[in-house]
């Protein structure tokens, strides 16, 4: 499992954690090159197709990031998010998908350094998780 | 408190359908309480169907139907949704009403325009089934009624659904046919809003007990049921397990969407998957059978069926009507009742239940510990 280098979806949020991401870069912080940004507009706003679709199509992760509780963007966003994506982990859960390739993560704008921890530590988990197996099924 | 009424008995032919007609459905369309009913009614083909009535003669109506043709919610949504008249009545079971409250949930019904006749319900035939059972039985409809009245439904193929179904009454109505252990011919109708009490108690009709033995026979047929479907899952939960699993068991799906729009509780009023998103251009699907080396065409079925679950799940009533538009037979009400109680059990949500119990992605506390990590 050595070279097996995990592809990490990331959708975050442009208040808080794409400032966070972008933070940890211009810090010169060094993290794994693993992730895929996608800038979106509210964590609220990752419809579960969007990580789904990243799923089936053999992503091996997918991180959410959001405002802090308090410090959504528009208000409560976040919270939202929180538990549209405990609803996907407990439904792909019960379907044989490990819940753990799914991740969400308050992520601020001044938190340079939980990006790039974030960011290492769930490509150290998904190493030891293994490739999407549903990456190589032409049936998925 | 609710209170049960029972309609006089005018004369020795008077089946629950005219005792109906003559005491309920004519005065509310005479004091103008209602516009409009809907009902099941037998159609030209043999078949059941529903029709919405204006006058009150009903031809060919059916108070008793062995047949859901489609989840009456969706129609009810149909009648109430946009510029919706004074008000309808509408003929409902346990199921159609329990969607509406998720749908009342969703705005995309008005329960203020709506009088709620519910009936009991035990279990309803596939249509075409129906329609050929009939063919051959005169008295097939006075069958299931008897048997609905006993709670033995033992000798009709109910649909997978209704198998499973532990809900013989609705919980929201404005008047309530209590059937289920009652005697023949016998009509109790049980208020449940004040509308309800207040229409009946005008009519002068006699207050009456509703029999021990209907909830007596509710609980245990839900007792049973709920067994079997414990039986059930312990076999079907298994091939579910996993996602090699669960492409065996949607195997012959041709993603025509039928379940999506026969469901009541599939709320976007467009589909994402109907739209140009999943309008792919011709060379994309080239470059996902490059990365895979193949892959099945029609695409996205997989991703389809997920996302519905994640959409709906946690309202699914199991009616089941998705797996009855199912033209190749995928056993869809056990996938969603299955993986859908799970994702309610653990939101401790029971879709239908109340309007007043918030949906659990509609809303949120701010300290909730979810494992996310």
């Amino acid at each position: 499992m050595e070279d097996f280098e995990p592809k990490i979806v990331a959708f975050l949020c442009n208040w808080c954690s794409y400032a966070g991401a972008d933070l940890a870069g211009t810090s010169r912080i060094e993290y794994p090159p693993n992730t895929r940004n996608i800038r979106v507009m509210c964590s609220s706003s990752v419809d579960p197709i969007y990580i789904l679709k990243a799923l089936l199509d053999g992503a091996d992760g997918v991180l959410i990031g959001g405002c802090h509780p308090g410090d959504c963007h528009y208000v409560s966003g976040n919270y939202k998010a929180r538990r549209r994506i405990a609803l996907l982990r407990n439904i792909i859960g019960n379907l044989g998908i490990e819940g753990e390739r799914v991740r969400f993560k308050f992520i601020s704008a001044s938190e340079g350094n939980k990006f790039a921890e974030t960011v290492a530590d769930m490509v150290e988990d998904l190493r030891e998780l293994g490739p999407n197996e549903l990456k190589t099924n032409w049936e998925v | 408190m609710e209170k049960t009424y029972r309609a006089e008995d005018n004369g020795s032919d008077s089946d629950l359908k005219k005792k109906m007609i003559e005491q309920i459905v004519s005065p509310l369309l005479a004091e103008e309480m209602i516009d409009a009913i809907l009902l099941p009614r037998r159609s030209s083909g043999g078949g059941i169907t529903f029709s919405l009535f204006q006058e009150d003669d009903l031809q060919g109506a059916l108070f008793v139907s062995p047949v859901q043709p489609v989840n009456a919610a969706s129609l009810v949504s149909d009648l109430t949704f946009k510029e919706p008249g004074d008000r309808v009545a509408a003929l409902l079971r346990p199921c159609e009403v329990r969607a509406l409250i998720e749908l009342e949930k969703l705005q995309q019904v008005d329960l203020d325009h709506l009088f709620i006749i519910s009936i009991d319900c035990l279990g309803t035939c596939e249509p075409e089934l129906f329609r050929e059972m009939a063919a051959e039985e005169d008295d097939l409809l006075e069958r299931y009624d008897k048997a609905l009245r006993e709670g033995d439904m033992g000798e009709f193929p109910l649909r997978d659904a209704c198998r499973f179904c532990q809900i013989g009454r609705a919980s929201r109505y404005d008047i309530n046919i209590s059937l289920i252990g009652s005697a023949e011919d016998e009509l109790l109708l049980t208020a449940g809003s004040e509308a309800g009490r207040d229409f009946l108690e005008e009519l002068d009709l006699k207050e009456s007990a509703l029999p021990g033995e209907s909830q007596e026979l509710l609980d245990s047929i839900a007792a049973e049921r709920e067994e079997m479907w414990e039986e059930e899952l312990a076999e079907f939960g298994s091939r579910i397990e996993d996602i090699p699993g669960l492409i065996e068991v949607l195997d012959l799906c041709r993603t025509c969407h039928n379940c999506r729009s026969a469901c009541p509780v599939c709320y976007c009023r467009e589909c994402v998957f109907e739209t140009l998103t999943f309008e792919h251009e011709g060379r994309k699907y080239i470059e996902w059978a490059e990365r895979k080396g193949s892959i099945k065409m029609p695409s996205d079925t997989l991703l389809f069926h997920i996302t519905r679950l994640n959409h709906m799940g946690l309202s699914c009533i199991a009616c089941g009507q998705c797996e009855s538009a199912c033209p190749v037979d995928i056993p869809l009400l056990k996938i969603f009742k299955h993986i859908g109680e799970r994702a309610q059990d653990y939101f401790s949500y029971l879709p239908g239940r109340d309007v007043e119990e918030p949906m659990p992605l509609t809303t949120y506390e701010e300290d909730e510990d979810f494992d996310l990590s």
